[in-house]
């Protein structure tokens, strides 16, 4: 069973591009280590 | 960047500045009960109390006097779906409602099944939505009420609830929608959407929380409704208790920018959310959107990530203040219905949240 995570974004009237931007930097730093640090018996 | 990021604006939003600013002298100077009809002190609270119904009414479409003030959606959505029943059950006891909806209909809906009413839970597709025939199918001679959210909390997607209130309205059944998230968002008007009852809620457009309301169509005759909370006889007697007057006026207010800005705001939004899903789609691998891309929330975004575990992903985003479901399903812990009912698998919906240390707003 390959674990999975869903999260919610909602955005909203003081939400700049600034913040998106380093919430999607931050995302893809964080998906990306914990993918290369899983333990082997999350990929059976 | 200071602070963390608030991205859980569907579980609730700041309120305004313009907001506070206009309710701030309603807890001062201008303190009085509307209902006192004897003083000027009533009178001013009157007189914010009438001007706060039009602006909420004119959000929607209504008429001020179909709006009724509660505490909030859950007592709204609590009110129509009860209140309808309990006046009802002579008539009629099954009501229609869907798998997805809020906990508050949910439950209200389970409630009403221990006093012996049958509802019929219809389910939806992949994408989130729900076939408006199944509506029609699913109805009986003994259907005394329909309750379908206009768009829901998680994944955004917006029903197709002017269908459906077409079908009710030729079936002469009672159509409820919990309009909480679309209120202010995108478009969302009574007449169009062809609605009796609709549940919005200040907290979510950038108002005070503690303060909704009910719209409650008028027609002749009345459309029946039994109240949950007796005293004063307030609100038509639909709803007793000592009107939140400064709350009142901040919905109102909150109403009146959501109204003027709706259309440059959505597109705003729009464009960022678009933004933050292209940037995760193209460089992640094993990332999936949940629920339509296509008829969704102008500022919502649900994703699943593969290959990563939940509690850890959560702990990595410190500094980042999601969700994975509704805020108040988050505190119990469990996966989230609306993803299941969607068909994404229980390990995907599983649910956590992070809370931020403090939030900086600009």
């Amino acid at each position: 069973m390959i674990s999975r995570a869903s999260l919610r974004f909602s955005l909203g009237r003081f939400t700049t591009a600034e913040e998106i931007d380093a919430a999607a930097a931050k995302l893809v730093a964080v998906v990306t280590h914990l993918r290369q640090n899983a333990p082997a018996f999350e990929f059976d | 960047m200071a602070g963390p990021i608030y991205l859980d604006y569907n579980a609730t939003t700041p309120v305004d500045p313009r907001v506070l600013e206009a309710m701030l002298p309603y807890y001062r100077e201008h303190f009085g009960n509307a209902a006192s009809r004897q003083h000027a002190f009533g009178w001013k609270a009157q007189e914010a109390v009438d001007r706060a119904r039009s602006q909420i009414a004119a959000l929607i479409g209504a008429d001020s006097k179909e709006i009724v003030f509660t505490s909030g959606a859950t007592e709204s959505d609590n009110l129509a779906v009860k209140g309808v029943a309990r006046a009802m059950c002579a008539q009629g006891d099954h009501i229609i409602t869907v798998t997805t909806e809020h906990k508050a209909v949910l439950d209200s809906c389970r409630e009403l099944e221990l006093e012996g009413f049958s509802v019929t839970y219809l389910s939806v597709d992949g994408a989130g939505f729900v076939e408006p025939e199944a509506v029609r199918w699913a109805m009986t001679p003994r259907t005394i009420l329909i309750s379908v959210m206009a768009a829901n909390n998680e994944t955004g997607v917006l029903q197709p609830i002017a269908h459906i209130g077409r079908i009710a309205r030729e079936a002469g059944v009672l159509f409820h929608t919990d309009a909480v998230q679309a209120a202010g968002k995108v478009p969302f008007n009574v007449a169009q959407a062809q609605v009796d009852l609709a549940s919005i809620t200040a907290h979510k457009m950038y108002g005070p929380k503690g303060i909704g309301a009910l719209y409650i169509r008028r027609r002749t005759p009345r459309i029946p409704l039994a109240p949950l909370v007796h005293g004063g006889g307030q609100e038509q007697g639909v709803r007793s208790g000592t009107l939140n007057v400064p709350g009142i006026v901040g919905f109102g207010r909150a109403a009146e920018i959501a109204a003027a800005e709706l259309s440059t705001e959505g597109a705003r939004l729009s464009h960022l959310r678009d933004r933050l899903w292209d940037r995760l789609s193209s460089t992640l691998s094993d990332v999936s959107l949940n629920g339509s891309a296509r008829s969704r929330l102008p500022h919502t975004l649900n994703v699943s990530f593969g290959g990563v575990e939940g509690q850890a992903l959560m702990l990595g985003l410190e500094g980042l203040a999601v969700s994975s479901g509704a805020a108040c399903t988050s505190a119990a812990a469990e996966p989230s219905h609306v993803l299941k009912a969607l068909g994404v698998p229980d390990d995907l919906a599983r649910v956590a949240a992070i809370q931020p240390r403090s939030i900086h707003h600009r």
